[in-house]
């Protein structure tokens, strides 16, 4: 127990240190001037106003739940986007409505499924009458039982309601195999295991609305990026490709790795106007670094259909050092760090820390950066976010500020990783027909 | 209390803002780090000051005994505190990725914060006071004043927060 205590009171040592800052009694002045000039009167006004609003929600939600009462998909409009709830409107997929309830009151309903070639959606509520259903150790990570094997959770999400007795998910499944009919929900409550089996109906299913294989090529970057597939279903679009292969990714490795591709952004544009993105993620395996990315289901009426590589986001190996000139007055200084820019703009030390300002393209991220001071390498302490501008040719700059702690009368700036974006913009047609 | 801060807090009780403004500024040192303790930043914690003013200059009026003044307005920031900790989980800002993200750095942090790291699993109730016990060095009175909870609470909290810190650091009793 002592030892606790010693490790609480050397923490302790470290917050004595913390000044007061001199902004305080301003923005304490500042905060009573700018929210006290509310009168009495805009106050009664304010309220009525609030209670006003609220009846309105209040009749509307109801509205709104009586309308999806008949589809028994009540209270899952918050977890779905606005082409699922068009599909449940038009009554598409499959009401399944089985139970199953634990010793200890909990419940868990499987309501409705939807299927398509990219997805089985699977809409569940957990159920716990005494109000902790946010505590119930059911797993959101569920899996789907079949007679050929197993099929994989992907993602889900989740809403709650206020008295925490409910929480309605909607989880999504890769598609099971076109033979499958039955299968079974694998989930548990504290060890306690239990399934719920149900047939899936095929008449529901959804199909796809577009496939094709594409196979197009774009350098960025010094990397082939091949964009191989679209699969476009009711519920979801998804692009499929890949930044490396695994020779390309063998060899990386081997010379030690000067370079990992972190994010690809791509656009897809349909009938003129950009798609919403859902999601979409990398993964290293023997096929290569592969990439998909997830878009909300394409127009019906389907004219003309484009994806744009907007930007590639790599880590680069820097290992260098950068000499700070500290004694120039409010001078720029400007580092070429790989052919980025990266502008220190202010270095200053105060009680005993060094503040380095800097700015850079948004997308550039220092990340792993020391500071040698007088040859001692000091790693960072925090990074505090300043402001973003926006430039003249629609590029943002980002300063933010890097705190380090101690001093010295010569400082290297010692970048080890970086990460930037590049942009492209090369726009790929993809045939329709 | 001294007269004059009593005379001050009536004066605060009329409206008076500068007065206000002054009498938290006489312990500003106390209200800040108590801020700090909590938010953990320096903009949050002004952020959190600045509702606590709002509110005690609201809210004045109904504090009959001008002795309490400290403790009751300290209440209420650690009450705007906690709120403002509760809507910030809300938010996940994923444009805000730190210089150094990657995870060595994340680990260099890691081992300097160990105490931090173990002290956030507890429920908030023993944070707060091992926080207000240990970092500011206060006693179980006032805790038991701005907490507003009764004083053996405090001393069993104190307690069983240790003894859960202990084990979740898995210190051997010593």
């Amino acid at each position: 127990m002592k030892e606790i205590e010693d490790i609480l009171k050397a923490k302790k040592s470290h917050l004595d240190q913390i000044q007061v800052p001199e902004e305080l009694e301003g923005r304490l002045r500042g905060a009573l001037n700018k929210k006290t000039k509310l009168t009495r009167v805009n106050r009664l006004k304010s309220y009525a106003a609030a209670v006003v609003i609220l009846v309105a929600m209040l009749l509307s939600f109801n509205y709104d739940a009586i309308a999806f009462y008949s589809k028994q998909l009540l209270g899952y409009d918050q977890v779905m986007n606005a082409s699922l709830k068009q599909l449940s409107d038009l009554g598409k997929g499959q009401s399944i409505e089985k139970s199953i309830r634990f010793d200890n009151g909990v419940s868990l309903t499987v309501d409705y499924v939807m299927l398509d070639e990219n997805q089985l959606l699977l809409f569940y509520t957990v159920n716990d009458p005494s109000g902790h259903v946010d505590e119930d150790n059911i797993s959101p990570i569920i899996s789907l039982k079949a007679f050929w094997g197993e099929y994989h959770f992907q993602n889900s999400q989740g809403t709650m309601n206020e008295e925490k007795t409910e929480m309605k998910y909607l989880a999504s499944f890769e598609p099971p195999m076109p033979f499958e009919k039955d299968l079974t929900l694998k989930f548990s409550l504290k060890q306690q295991a239990a399934e719920i089996s149900f047939t899936l109906n095929r008449n529901t299913a959804m199909g796809h609305t577009l496939k094709k294989t594409l196979n197009k090529t774009i350098e960025v970057d010094n990397t082939t990026i091949t964009v191989d597939s679209i699969l476009a279903s009711p519920t979801k679009t998804v692009i499929n490709g890949s930044m490396q292969t695994i020779f390309e990714l063998a060899k990386a490795q081997l010379s030690g790795e000067q370079f990992r591709p972190a994010d690809l952004t791509l656009k897809l544009i349909a009938n003129g106007k950009e798609v919403q993105l859902q999601g979409g993620g990398t993964s290293s395996g023997m096929k290569g670094r592969t990439f998909h990315s997830d878009y909300d289901p394409l127009p019906v009426d389907l004219e003309n259909l484009q994806l744009e590589v907007v930007s590639f986001v790599a880590e680069h190996d820097v290992n260098q050092q950068f000499r700070l000139n500290k004694t120039s007055n409010g001078e720029k200084q400007s580092l070429n760090i790989l052919g980025q820019v990266v502008e220190v703009t202010k270095i200053e030390t105060s009680q005993g820390e060094t503040h380095i300002t800097i700015s850079s393209d948004e997308s550039l991220i220092l990340s792993r950066v020391y500071l040698m001071m007088d040859g001692k390498k000091v790693s960072l302490e925090q990074t505090i976010m300043g402001k973003s501008d926006k430039q003249y040719d629609g590029t943002i700059i980002h300063t933010r500020t890097l705190r380090f702690l101690g001093t010295g009368d010569e400082l290297d700036l010692n970048v080890q990783r970086m990460s930037y974006s590049k942009s492209n913009h090369e726009m790929l047609e993809i045939p329709i027909d | 209390m001294e007269n004059e801060s009593i005379q001050m807090i009536k004066r605060a009780k009329m409206g008076d803002k500068e007065v206000l403004i002054e009498l938290i500024m006489s312990q500003k040192q106390d209200y800040y780090r108590l801020a700090y303790v909590f938010m953990k930043n320096q903009e949050d914690a002004l952020d959190a000051m600045e509702d606590m003013i709002l509110k005690v200059y609201e809210n004045i009026q109904r504090l009959n005994d001008a002795t309490a003044f400290y403790s009751w307005s300290k209440t209420i920031l650690v009450n705007c505190c906690k709120n403002n900790l509760r809507r910030k989980n809300r938010v996940i800002l994923i444009r805000n990725i730190p210089e150094g993200s990657h995870d060595d750095v994340f680990k260099v942090k890691d081992e300097q914060i160990d105490i931090e790291k173990h002290l956030i699993k507890l429920n908030q109730k023993y944070q707060e006071v091992l926080k207000l016990r240990y970092y500011l060095d206060m006693d179980y009175e006032t805790m038991s004043a701005i907490l507003k909870i009764p004083l053996g609470t405090v001393k069993s909290r104190i307690h069983t927060g240790l003894k859960k810190l202990k084990q979740s650091m898995g210190v051997s009793n010593g």
